[in-house]
């Protein structure tokens, strides 16, 4: 187990002296999959042949001295939402249940041109929209199996928190990579709206999606992000007590003591280390659920306009309700809410020209039972800190920042600057490093 | 100006705007969406009352955007 806990870097360095070797590490991991998948449930698809043929490869173009970057010979799994040419793609559904794609998307090739090794494909909320298909059943949570990983991304969050893999790549359109990061205890970054392709990712409201990294480390999701890019993403060194941090949405009815406790014993601590904190109020943010709903929905229907006409009965029972829902809004509202977008992110920015980052708890409470349906009242809450920034676009990491008195993990949110993901991602890495007791992996046998 | 609807929406009304979308529902199913369709249509009443102007909908909603 140790061996799979282990950061990139570390690996790499091991595999560039010799001391652990790609096909060494990826059966390791194989096998942690097939000991812990029946209990967690974080992989729809496992893929060993193609696994051990990637370890082989990076192997031997590393022995030979073809050093592909960070990635070479990283075991690494995908949201199974991303197409994957020959491997079956199902986005969580009974309708693409048997679709096996021709194609591999961008974001999927880089990771391939990078050397990284696919040990399989993740589970998912059915089309990422909120509910489990039950024909998959929830990822349950590495913290404790009898709680949710989160939606939609649980199963990147769970495998990369129980060291199923060493990072995986998740979406997002209203925090479903944050919010499974948050009740797994990992790093889960949306980057900025448009940084990384969707090309060949099933879309769920394409004005709202975005794909991201979850990993154990901010520092590990960076490089699988520079992975997903193509292209380099430098780290970022940040001086905690250099910088200015805007505190947003710590309260709410909603907001469970324990997050509050943690968050705030996060912000004591920035305060100690000599960063300046403030509390920052971002105007109008309280319309932001509605505003995501009037745009995701009428979107996500649009995609789904052939299947919910023709096979209704193949989603599960409160997809189809959202999707129907989505063909009953006005224009007009779908228009306004993209406006009052242009509106909220005017609001960040003008806070974002007073502090360095914003921050905030990245959910209001650690991981329930069953994870909320996005279009009621629990899942408006649910997404209540990360939503606002898939409408505005700005990037948003969360990182664990310590564990709620049931042992669970707290998230807590970085947000910055249109393209600043490198920055907040260093602040997570500072972050981290000024909170090392939260930086802990389950007690999975 | 919109109004905030108070409860005044009916199965059928909901089936005929989802007709008019291009889904056909029945009544059962209509009426399954309406507590979740009011509060959607009240949060777009408060955003109609927010001065938004002409703001422009396409390319980066940071596009244009002062950070001063």
């Amino acid at each position: 187990m140790e061996l799979l806990t282990l950061s990139i870097a570390e690996v790499g360095r091991r595999f560039r002296s010799g001391e652990l070797s790609p096909v060494e590490l990826t059966e390791l991991t194989l096998q942690r999959i097939e000991a812990l998948n029946p209990r967690l449930n974080a992989f729809i698809t496992v893929t060993p042949s193609k696994a051990l043929e990637g370890a082989q490869r990076a192997e031997q173009e590393l022995r030979s001295g073809l050093d592909r970057g960070p990635l070479h010979g990283i075991p690494i799994a995908l949201k199974d939402l991303i197409e994957t040419a020959g491997i079956r793609t199902t986005c969580g559904s009974k309708i693409l249940r048997d679709h096996i794609p021709q194609q591999t998307a961008l974001l999927a090739r880089h990771l391939e041109a990078a050397g990284a090794v696919l040990v399989g494909k993740t589970n998912l909320l059915e089309f990422a929209y909120g509910i489990v298909h039950p024909e998959y059943g929830q990822t349950n949570n590495p913290w404790n199996p009898l709680r949710t990983s989160g939606g939609s991304s649980g199963g990147s969050a769970a495998a990369v928190a129980a060291g199923l893999c060493f990072a995986a790549v998740g979406t997002e359109t209203g925090g479903s990579i944050r919010i499974p990061a948050s009740y797994c205890g990992v790093a889960g970054l949306k980057p900025t709206y448009g940084r990384v392709s969707l090309e060949g990712v099933f879309p769920l409201s394409w004005s709202l999606d975005h794909a991201g990294p979850l990993a154990r480390s901010s520092e590990d999701a960076r490089l699988l992000l520079e992975g997903m890019l193509g292209e380099p993403l430098p780290a970022v060194e940040v001086e905690l007590g250099q910088l200015r941090f805007g505190v947003i949405q710590r309260q709410g009815p909603e907001v469970e003591p324990e997050v509050l406790e943690v968050f705030d014993a996060a912000c004591r601590r920035l305060e100690a280390a000599g960063a300046a904190v403030q509390e920052v109020r971002i105007a109008d943010l309280e319309l932001a659920d509605t505003a995501l709903l009037n745009v995701l929905l009428p979107e996500a229907s649009l995609v789904h306009q052939r299947w919910i006409a023709e096979r209704p009965e193949d989603y599960a029972p409160f997809t189809r309700i959202q999707i129907e829902l989505g063909f009953t809004l006005s224009a007009m509202a779908h228009l306004r809410a993209q406006q009052f977008r242009r509106h909220l992110t005017r609001q960040f920015l003008q806070a974002l020209h007073r502090v360095d980052v914003l921050i905030s708890p990245s959910v209001a409470w650690v991981a329930p039972q069953e994870d909320p349906v996005v279009a009621g009242q629990a899942g408006s809450a649910e997404g209540r800190r990360s939503a606002p920034h898939n409408l505005t676009g700005l990037p948003a990491l969360s990182i664990n920042a310590g564990f709620g008195a049931q042992g669970l993990p707290v998230g807590l949110q970085v947000i910055g600057r249109p393209q600043a993901e490198a920055f907040v991602l260093g602040v997570g890495t500072a972050l981290e490093r000024l909170l090392p007791e939260a930086q802990k992996t389950p007690p999975l046998a | 100006m919109a109004s905030e609807p108070k409860g005044s929406l009916t199965p059928e009304g909901v089936a005929q705007l989802a007709q008019w979308a291009g889904l056909r529902l029945d009544l059962d199913r209509a009426a399954e969406l309406i507590p979740l369709l009011e509060p959607l249509l009240e949060g777009d009443a408060r955003i109609a009352r927010l001065e938004l102007g002409l703001t422009p909908i396409l390319g980066p909603t940071w596009a244009g955007a002062e950070e001063g």
